[in-house]
C-alpha cells in the first residue's frame, strides 16, 4: 500500500533551491532511508511529509487511512523533526506526559515503560535542561513512539546515543517493521541504513533518488 | 584589554546601528513637530522637552536593550561565545562584551538626545515650527530665564550655558541608558529565557516607575529621575539615587557571575 | 514554589497595591465600591486629562497579563511545538483548544480583579450603594460591561495581537518591540479618537452614554475578527519553523 507519495515536489527558501520535482513513493511495512549532505534538505523533506510546510509546487498524498480531509498533519504519525524540543523545567517524564495528555490514549504506566525501552529512569527528578544531548535525543524517541505510532518519521534519530542503546533502538526499528510500522529516517551513519533500511533515497540535484541499500552511497 | 573592547566597539558600529540612530531621532522630532501645531510652548527648552516627553520615558529600557544587549542575546542562544572559550578566557570575553554594550548603548542615547537639543535650540528657530507663547505662561524676557534655571531637574545648568546643560543632560541620559543595558546583559548570562532576560529591564522599569509612585516615593521613579518633565524641579542628587542603587545591584550580579562562572549553563 | 509560582504573587501583589493605593485616584470623592471600580481602572482618557499613574496601572494590570502569556508563548512556539501539533492534527483545532484557555483565563481574570476591587472598597469603608456618584449619569451596570466584555474583548485583541507577533517572528526583538507598542498604544496623544484596540476598556472612555459603549465594543470585536482572519491566513499559508 502506498503510504506516502511525493508528487512533483519543488521547493525552496529565500531563492535556494531545495527540491525540484521530486518524486518518491514510500509504501507501508518498509523502512526507508533517506541521504544526502549536510543541508540538502533531509529536514525540509519530513516537515513536508508531516505538514509543517507546504511545496512550492507538486503535493504530498498521504494514504487517507491516514490523513483526514480537514486535517493538516497526518495522524499516527510519530516523528523526530530538527533538534529535541522539550520544556526544559520538566523532567522527561512530565514532558511526555504533557504530550500523552493531548490525545489521552495512554496511561502513566505506558509512558514509564517506553521510557525504559529506550534506555531513561521514568521516575528520575532531573529537569531536562540538565539532560545531556543524547538523553533528550532518547526523551525525542520515546514521544515518537509512546502512543504505538504506526509511521516513524525520524530525522537522525540516535544522534548522540550511547552505543548500546543504539543497538537497543535499531532492534526496536526492525521489530517495528516486522509488526509492519513504516519508518522514514535519516542518519550519517551508513551501517545504521545498511541494518536497517529496506530502501534509500538519495537528495542528489534536488531531487530524490532511489539507491541500492547495499551498494556504497 | 582596552585594544580588544574598541575593536569590539568599531566592529559594532555598523551602518545597522547608524540607520536605527536616525530612524529613532526622525521619528521623535517628526512626531513632536507634528503635535506642537495644537500646543503653545514657552520656549526652545520646552519643545525640547516636548520632543523627548512623548514617548521615549516608556520606551526607553526597551530601546536600550535593542542596541546592542539583543545581539548579545543572540551569541549566547547560538552558543557563539561557548566556542570563544577555547581562544580566550570567557571572563575576559565578557568584560569586553560587557564594557562595548555599554558605551554603544550610551553613545546611542548621547547622540540621541544631542541631536534633539539641537534640534530644539539651533534648528527649530530657523524653521519656525513650533508656537511660543511665553506670555500665556506670564512670563517675560526679563524672567524667562530664570523660570528656565528652575523648571526641570537638571535645568540648574543652565546657569552654565545652554550647551553645557544639553551636554550634561545628554550624558546622563547616556548613562542610564547604559546601565539599563547593563541590567539586560546580567540578566542575559542569568537567565535561561531569552526573552524573559531583555524584557526584565522594561518590566523592573514600569513596575518601578509604580510602585514608587504608589508609595509617594515619585520624585524616585526611573522615568522622573531621567525624564524630569512632568513635576517640578527636584535636587539632582535625588536623580543619582535610584541611578546609583541600579548600579550597585549589576556591580553586584556582574561579582556574582565572575565567582560562578564555571557554573553559569548558559555560557557552556 | 516554582518561579512562576513567585511572578503570580508579584503579578497580585502588584494588583493590590494599585487598588488599595490613596495616590491612584484621578480625583476626589469616591464613597462607593463601584466608584473604585470606576477610578482604580481609569486607564487612559480621550477626553484629556491625563495620570501617569492610572496610565502605569492599567498598563501593569492588562500589559502585565497579556506579557505573561508572551513569556508562555515565546517558550511554547519552540522546538517542541511540532510535537505538539502534530498530536492535533490541525493547526485550526490547537488554536481553538489554546484560545478556549486563554478566553477562560482572561474572564476568571476580570471577574477576580472586580471582586477583589469590591471587596477591598467594602474593607475600606465604601459604601455598596448601586450608584457611580464620581460620574453621575453613568450606571453600575454599564460599569460592569466596560470592566468585564469590554476588558475581555480588549485582552482577547492585545492576546491575538501577541501571538500573531510571537508566529510570524521568532526573534525575541520583535515580541519586545510588540509589548513596547501595546504598552504606548493605549496612550491618547498615539490613540487620538479610540482607533487603534489600545487602552479602550479604560473606564475613562465611559460617558454614561450607550452608544459610547456599544461602540467601543463593536471596535474591539471587529478588531478581533481581523486578527483572527490574519492567523487564519498565516495557518493556511503554513511556515512552521520553529527552533
Amino acid at each position: 500500500m502506498k503510504l506516502i507519495e511525493v508528487v512533483n515536489v519543488s521547493k525552496s527558501f529565500k531563492g535556494i533551491q531545495i527540491f525540484n520535482q521530486a518524486n518518491a513513493v514510500f509504501e507501508q511495512g518498509n523502512i526507508y532511508g533517506i541521504l544526502g549532505p549536510n543541508g540538502s534538505g533531509k529536514s525540509v523533506l519530513f516537515k513536508l511529509i508531516c505538514g509543517f510546510i507546504k511545496p512550492d509546487q507538486g503535493d504530498i498524498i498521504i494514504h487517507p487511512s491516514y490523513r483526514s480531509r480537514r486535517a493538516d498533519f497526518p495522524q499516527n504519525f510519530g516523528i523526530i523533526i530538527d533538534r529535541p524540543g522539550y520544556a526544559a523545567g520538566l523532567t522527561g517524564f512530565e514532558n511526555l506526559k504533557r504530550w500523552a495528555e493531548i490525545r489521552n490514549q495512554i496511561k502513566d504506566e505506558d509512558i514509564k515503560r517506553t521510557m525504559r525501552v529506550v534506555g531513561l529512569d521514568p521516575d528520575a527528578r532531573q529537569k531536562m535542561k540538565s539532560y545531556s544531548l543524547g538523553m533528550k535525543q532518547k526523551i525525542a524517541f520515546a514521544q515518537a513512539i509512546m502512543e504505538n505510532q504506526q509511521v516513524l518519521i525520524l530525522d537522525e534519530p540516535f544522534n548522540a546515543m550511547d552505543v548500546d542503546s543504539v543497538k537497543v533502538l535499531r532492534e526496536l526499528l526492525i521489530k517495528y517493521k516486522q509488526e509492519g510500522r513504516t519508518i522514514i529516517l535519516t542518519s550519517h551513519n551508513e551501517e545504521d541504513i545498511e541494518l536497517l533500511c529496506d530502501q534509500v533515497y538519495q537528495i542528489r540535484s534536488h531531487k530524490l533518488v532511489p539507491v541500492n541499500t547495499m551498494a556504497k552511497v | 584589554m582596552l585594544k580588544e573592547i574598541l575593536q569590539e566597539i568599531r566592529s559594532k558600529l555598523s551602518p545597522k546601528f547608524f540607520l536605527s540612530w536616525l530612524s529613532l531621532t526622525a521619528v521623535l522630532i517628526s512626531f513632536a513637530v507634528y503635535r506642537s501645531r495644537s500646543y503653545e510652548l514657552r520656549d526652545s527648552l520646552d519643545f525640547f522637552t516636548f520632543t523627548i516627553g512623548s514617548i521615549l520615558p516608556i520606551l526607553f529600557p526597551i530601546v536600550s536593550v535593542l542596541v546592542l544587549t539583543i545581539s548579545f542575546a543572540a551569541d549566547i542562544h547560538h552558543r557563539f561565545l561557548t566556542y570563544t572559550r577555547m581562544r580566550r578566557p570567557i571572563i575576559e570575553t565578557l568584560n569586553i562584551n560587557f564594557w562595548a554594550n555599554l558605551v554603544l548603548t550610551f553613545i546611542f542615547f548621547f547622540c540621541l538626545i544631542i541631536s534633539l537639543f539641537i534640534f530644539a535650540y539651533y534648528i527649530e528657530p530657523l524653521l519656525g515650527i513650533a508656537n511660543f507663547n511665553p506670555a500665556g505662561y506670564g512670563l517675560t524676557t526679563d524672567n524667562i530665564a530664570e523660570d528656565t534655571y528652575m523648571r526641570h531637574t537638571f535645568t540648574q545648568f543652565l546657569r552654565y550655558g545652554t550647551l553645557t546643560y544639553g551636554i550634561v543632560y545628554a550624558l546622563w541620559v547616556g548613562l542610564n541608558a547604559g546601565l539599563f543595558a547593563a541590567i539586560g546583559f546580567v540578566l542575559v548570562l542569568l537567565l535561561r529565557n531569552r526573552y524573559l532576560a531583555l524584557s526584565l529591564p522594561f518590566v523592573i522599569y514600569v513596575v518601578g516607575i509604580f510602585t514608587l509612585s504608589a508609595l509617594g516615593a515619585e520624585i524616585y521613579r526611573p522615568s522622573y529621575t531621567i525624564f524630569p518633565f512632568d513635576r517640578i524641579q527636584s535636587p539632582i542628587w535625588t536623580a543619582l539615587i535610584p541611578f546609583t542603587i541600579l548600579s550597585v545591584i549589576v556591580a553586584g550580579s556582574l561579582i556574582y557571575i565572575k565567582r560562578n562562572i564555571t557554573k553559569l549553563g548558559n555560557l557552556t | 514554589m516554582t518561579k512562576t509560582h513567585y511572578f503570580y504573587i508579584g503579578y497580585g501583589l502588584l494588583c493590590l497595591l494599585g487598588i488599595t493605593s490613596p495616590l491612584l485616584n484621578p480625583w476626589e470623592g469616591a464613597t462607593t465600591v463601584w466608584d473604585r471600580l470606576y477610578l482604580k481602572f481609569y486607564g487612559v482618557s480621550p477626553y484629556g486629562g491625563f495620570s501617569l499613574l492610572s496610565f502605569l496601572f492599567y498598563s501593569i494590570i492588562y500589559t502585565g497579563f497579556l506579557y505573561q502569556f508572551q513569556l508562555f508563548l515565546t517558550d511554547y512556539l519552540s522546538g517542541r511545538f511540532y510535537y505538539t501539533a502534530i498530536r492535533y492534527q490541525s493547526l485550526a483545532r490547537w488554536f481553538i483548544h489554546l484560545g478556549w484557555q486563554m478566553s477562560y483565563k482572561a474572564a476568571c481574570f476580570l471577574v477576580v480583579l472586580a471582586t477583589v476591587t469590591v471587596l477591598i472598597g467594602l474593607a475600606l469603608g465604601d459604601s455598596p450603594e448601586l450608584t457611580v456618584s464620581v460620574l453621575s449619569n453613568l450606571t453600575v451596570i454599564q460599569l460592569l460591561i466596560q470592566f468585564l466584555l469590554n476588558g475581555w474583548l480588549q485582552l482577547m485583541n492585545g492576546l491575538m495581537i501577541v501571538f500573531i507577533t510571537a508566529w510570524v517572528f521568532k526573534e525575541p526583538s520583535y515580541n519586545l518591540i510588540a509589548m513596547g507598542l501595546l504598552t504606548i498604544a493605549a496612550l491618547p496623544v498615539l490613540n487620538a479618537g479610540g482607533w487603534l484596540p489600545a487602552g479602550l476598556n479604560s473606564t475613562a472612555y465611559l460617558s454614561g452614554q450607550w452608544e459610547d459603549l456599544i461602540l467601543i465594543t463593536m471596535k474591539l470585536v471587529v478588531y478581533l475578527l481581523i486578527q483572527l482572519v490574519v492567523i487564519a491566513v498565516l495557518f493556511k499559508r503554513k511556515n512552521i519553523a520553529f527552533y
